[in-house]
Formats: structure tokens, C-alpha cells, sequence
């Protein structure tokens, strides 16, 4: 509940309701889940990464990939930033048009914002750290 | 360092989801974590702020003096690039950031994202 609530924020709560695939980086089962899930699942991924003593020992490694593990969990963000790009992209062509109402979720917010509106990975990467932080400090 | 890196990895092993520091933090020093302690983790020794006047003196009155560990860079450069808790406090990059993220929770904004969640709350209510 509570990622989907932050999700819904940051993408808005139309776009949330979309199931993406996920890859299970530890089974390789693909399932379809929420958009929240699949952050959630990504998020998890990220702890479990934390705790290879690779990881741990070595932390610069955390950047690469070197385990099945890690392709696998890199496939998912891809997934995650693809859903992203394509919102950002159907969003922006939305706030061009006549009848365009501001929707109050984040990718619209910054999308208004002269810094932010013509560059949409500085967008994407706002939004995970944002649900990083809200899911993290709540 | 290692007691504290095996004590690390218990708390992920037992679930993945948690931020284990803290859990660990905890069981190493006290239930009530102090206003400011230190473990070595990640092979490095790190320091935890935890009030809220400490806090505002790294964040706010000493925002200059501040920046951030590579190490926080690493751990999450599979996820994003350069978001603004990546970006070092002299950066030119850096205000502007900060200034379209701070707008972006201006009170008219906020409202309309309460919408958001009341809208989503309730769906799942029902």
C-alpha cells in the first residue's frame, strides 16, 4: 500500500495501475506485477546486492555487474526506466495541448520546470530517488 | 569492522527488505541510538547523525561544508546517474536542482498531490 500510495504520487495514480513484467533475480520467474511491486521488488534486490560480501568488502563494486543475480536485477530497472521514458514522453506531449490540467504527480510537476522539462533521465532519476527516500523514511 | 559487517549481513539475511543499519546499529550500541554514532561498514567508517539539530547543522546552516561519499554514489549508480543527492554541493548543477525540487512541494503542489493519495487510498480501501 504504501509504495503504491508514493508511486501514484510520483507517476500519477492512472499510470501506477500498470503491470510491468518482473524478473525474479534469484528463480528467473517472470511474473506481471503493479508498478509499485516492481520498485518494491527492485528495492528488496538492492538490499539483497548490499549483502553479497563482495559488496560488502569491496562497496565500488556495487556499480558493476558481475553476478547472474545482478543481470538479472539490472533487466528490472531497465523495465522500471522504460515504463518511465514512455510516460514521460505520452506526459510531455499532454502539457503541450490547449486542455491541459495540472495533475499534481511528480513527473508532471517537473516536467513544468524549466530546469528539469527537456532533460527526462535527470526526471527519472529524481523520481527513484524519490521513492527511495519516501519508502525509506516513512 | 567485522563484527559489524557480520552483524550486517545477519539482519539481510533474516529480511531484505529492512535498512539493516540501524537494526544493527541497535543491537551494537544501544536500543536508544545516540544523537551521533559511528560503525565500519562497507570496509570504511561511518558516521550516523541522528537528531534532528544535527541534522539541520550538516544539511542547512553547514549545506556549503557538506557533500557526499562516493560510496553513497556506488551503491546506487545501477538505479540513477546524477540525481540531486548525487550531486556535490559546489556543483553549478547543484542550486538549480534544488531550487525546481523545492517548488515542486510548494503548498498548491502539495495539494494536489494529497488528492493523489486520498484518490488511491480510498481506492484500495474499497
Amino acid at each position: 500500500m504504501q509504495s503504491h500510495v508514493i508511486i501514484s504520487t510520483l507517476v500519477g495514480s492512472g499510470p501506477s495501475k500498470t503491470l510491468l513484467p518482473y524478473e525474479n533475480p534469484a528463480t528467473g520467474e517472470i511474473k506481471p506485477v503493479l508498478v509499485s511491486a516492481l520498485v518494491n521488488h527492485i528495492l528488496e534486490d538492492f538490499n539483497g546486492r548490499l549483502a553479497n560480501p563482495l559488496n560488502i568488502f569491496f562497496p565500488w563494486m556495487l556499480a558493476y555487474r558481475t553476478t547472474p543475480f545482478d543481470y538479472k536485477f539490472h533487466r528490472n530497472i531497465l523495465t522500471f526506466k522504460g515504463f518511465l521514458r514512455e510516460l514521460l514522453k505520452e506526459r510531455s506531449q499532454g502539457i503541450k495541448k490547449a486542455d491541459f490540467q495540472e495533475a499534481g504527480d511528480m513527473i508532471s510537476i517537473l516536467l513544468e520546470d524549466d530546469y528539469y522539462k527537456d532533460d527526462h533521465e535527470k526526471i527519472i532519476d529524481e523520481v527513484i530517488i524519490l521513492f527511495l527516500a519516501g519508502m525509506k523514511t516513512i | 569492522m567485522l563484527m559489524d559487517t557480520v552483524r550486517m549481513i545477519r539482519w539481510f539475511t533474516k529480511d531484505s527488505t529492512l535498512v539493516p543499519i540501524f537494526y544493527q546499529a541497535r543491537e551494537s550500541i544501544s536500543e536508544v541510538l545516540p544523537p551521533m554514532f559511528a560503525l565500519c561498514i562497507f570496509g570504511d567508517s561511518l558516521l550516523f547523525l541522528n537528531s534532528p539539530e544535527l541534522l539541520e547543522e550538516a544539511y542547512v546552516n553547514k549545506n556549503a561544508w557538506y557533500t557526499k561519499h562516493d560510496i553513497e554514489r556506488d551503491a546506487v549508480k545501477m538505479l540513477v546517474n546524477s540525481p540531486i543527492t548525487h550531486v556535490h554541493s559546489q556543483d553549478p548543477a547543484y542550486a538549480p536542482m534544488r531550487k525546481s525540487l523545492s517548488q515542486a512541494f510548494f503548498k498548491k503542489k502539495i495539494v494536489l498531490m494529497t488528492q493523489i493519495i486520498r484518490e488511491v487510498t480510498l481506492d484500495y480501501i474499497k
